[in-house]
């Protein structure tokens, strides 16, 4: 199989790269870094009810929609991407889901521990130090292959994936940032900013390269040739238009973004004569963990300790069901 | 008939990729299968095309998302998109509660019905069928 170390590479080219191979129904594993931010959603994700697309036009930040299952990322270039590509009918792809992501993610975890980072596969399918996620997954179907990517991560802005975000109030956006923070790590993180920036891109690849050869076989390194070249401007002008980015999802009420496996933050709002009552809370196993409350003129300690005390414990639907009910009670 | 677990209604039609279709007249009615909704886990987006899309049988009919993966549904017949269930756009995780009924996904045209005919039907073969799926699936845990 390919290796197609390919390096910091324009944007969108760090996207359609793995696309274009698929669809031409070639192997390989592509290495390659974002030379500029952007955003990358997710197939099932519409834009509008994913992005704060006024922040993102104001900064320049373009957006990419993949072909790939899992959700909306900030990318820039303090991640390392790799990029499988493979063959429905290659005969190291597993049936089992589960047996594919633990079979193509351990060479992920194995380059992280070489470099002293503690990672673990966090069944079914995330990469994590401890309770901390650590690289961003997708997978999916493309043509006759099937592609899983996803990240080393150097270093995350947390920051930057919280201002990108549609958030429904600066409280939703403040408690997705602080989620993010604790949940999440890097390899600067871990390792700390001098061992870190010790670590070069290439030291990355050749760890990756390695890694995944246990995994996939020997990989001969090799280069974008035309007819690769070609696939991708010809995607590139479907992938880049607005009619593929700008996909509709019907709206649902409230807000879920999800931080990490399991973990959840919701609003839900209920409007009163007297103003909006928002509630924000995080679920884990679908329990409500840790949640606030927000009305106008009232009292705020008094409405955390409510959150506390009656939202805490409740499944998703009847916590947005008790704040309803709580929020009708005093309008 | 449950095997080892799994429901699989004697009425149906059975596509290898894990569909099922139920013929009624001349028109179709498919959806994923109860192995295939355990297998996925939590399904999160049905796409549903547009009515009116031609369909090739084996060829992609439309795409389906669980636990970050982005599979494909591939179309158990030729023939012509009638209609999708509309309440998958909100609620895909109808798939999951109720695969043979309220969690459907498509209703089709078949250009000729009689295409079913080569899909898996019947007590002997679809049980056959399934037990080896699960036993594949076994060696590999």
């Amino acid at each position: 199989m390919h290796l197609y170390a390919l390096g910091q590479v324009p944007w969108q080219d760090s996207q359609l790269a793995y696309h274009a191979l698929a669809h031409l129904g070639r192997e390989g594993l592509i290495l390659c870094s974002p030379q500029e931010p952007y955003v990358c959603l997710g197939y099932s994700q519409d834009p509008a009810q994913e992005l704060d697309l006024e922040h993102c036009r104001a900064v320049g930040l373009p957006l990419f929609r993949r072909e790939v299952g899992g959700g909306t990322v900030y990318l820039d270039k303090q991640q390392v991407f790799w990029q499988m590509v493979l063959r429905r009918d290659n005969a190291l792809v597993p049936r089992r889901r589960e047996v594919f992501f633990s079979r193509f993610l351990a060479p992920v975890v194995a380059a992280y521990r070489a470099l002293g980072v503690e990672a673990r596969l966090a069944p079914p399918n995330e990469v994590a130090v401890g309770r901390r996620k650590i690289a961003g997954i997708g997978a999916g179907e493309i043509g006759e292959c099937l592609v899983l990517v996803g990240n080393l991560m150097r270093s995350f802005d947390c920051a930057a994936m919280a201002r990108v975000l549609r958030a429904p109030s600066p409280e939703f956006r403040r408690l997705y940032r602080r989620s993010m923070e604790a949940n999440l790590t890097s390899i600067r993180r871990e390792l700390g900013p001098v061992r870190e920036a010790a670590v070069s891109d290439q030291a990355l690849y050749d760890l990756l390269s390695q890694s995944f050869a246990q995994a996939l076989g020997p990989l001969t390194p090799a280069g974008q040739d035309q007819a690769w070249q070609e696939a991708m401007g010809r995607l590139a002008g479907r992938m880049l238009s607005p009619q593929w980015i700008n996909f509709r999802r019907k709206a649902r009420p409230g807000r879920k973004v999800k931080v990490r496996a399991g973990l959840f933050l919701h609003q839900v709002q209920q409007d009163t004569p007297r103003g909006p009552w928002q509630a924000l809370f995080t679920s884990e196993g679908g329990r409500v963990s840790e949640a606030d409350l927000y009305a106008p003129g009232q009292d705020r300690e008094a409405l955390r300790q409510r959150a506390r005390r009656e939202l805490v414990g409740l499944s998703v639907a009847q916590a947005a069901a008790a704040v309803r009910a709580l929020a009708e009670q005093r309008a | 008939m449950e095997i080892q677990g799994y429901q699989f209604p004697d009425e149906l039609y059975y596509d290898p990729e894990h569909f099922w279709v139920r013929v009624e007249g001349n028109e179709l009615v498919m959806g994923m299968d109860d192995f295939a909704q355990k297998m996925a886990g939590e399904i999160v987006f049905v796409q549903l095309p547009e009515e009116g899309k031609k369909l090739v049988k084996g060829k992609k009919l439309a795409k389906v998302e669980s636990g970050k993966w982005l599979g494909k549904v591939l179309s158990p017949v030729d023939g012509t998109l009638l209609a999708v269930n509309e309440a998958l756009e909100t609620n895909p995780g109808l798939i999951n509660q109720d695969c043979y009924g309220a969690g459907w996904m498509y209703r089709l045209q078949a250009d000729d019905v009689g295409q079913v005919r080569g899909l898996l039907h019947g007590r002997q073969a679809v049980e056959e069928w399934v037990l080896a799926e699960i036993a594949k699936h076994a060696q590999e845990a």
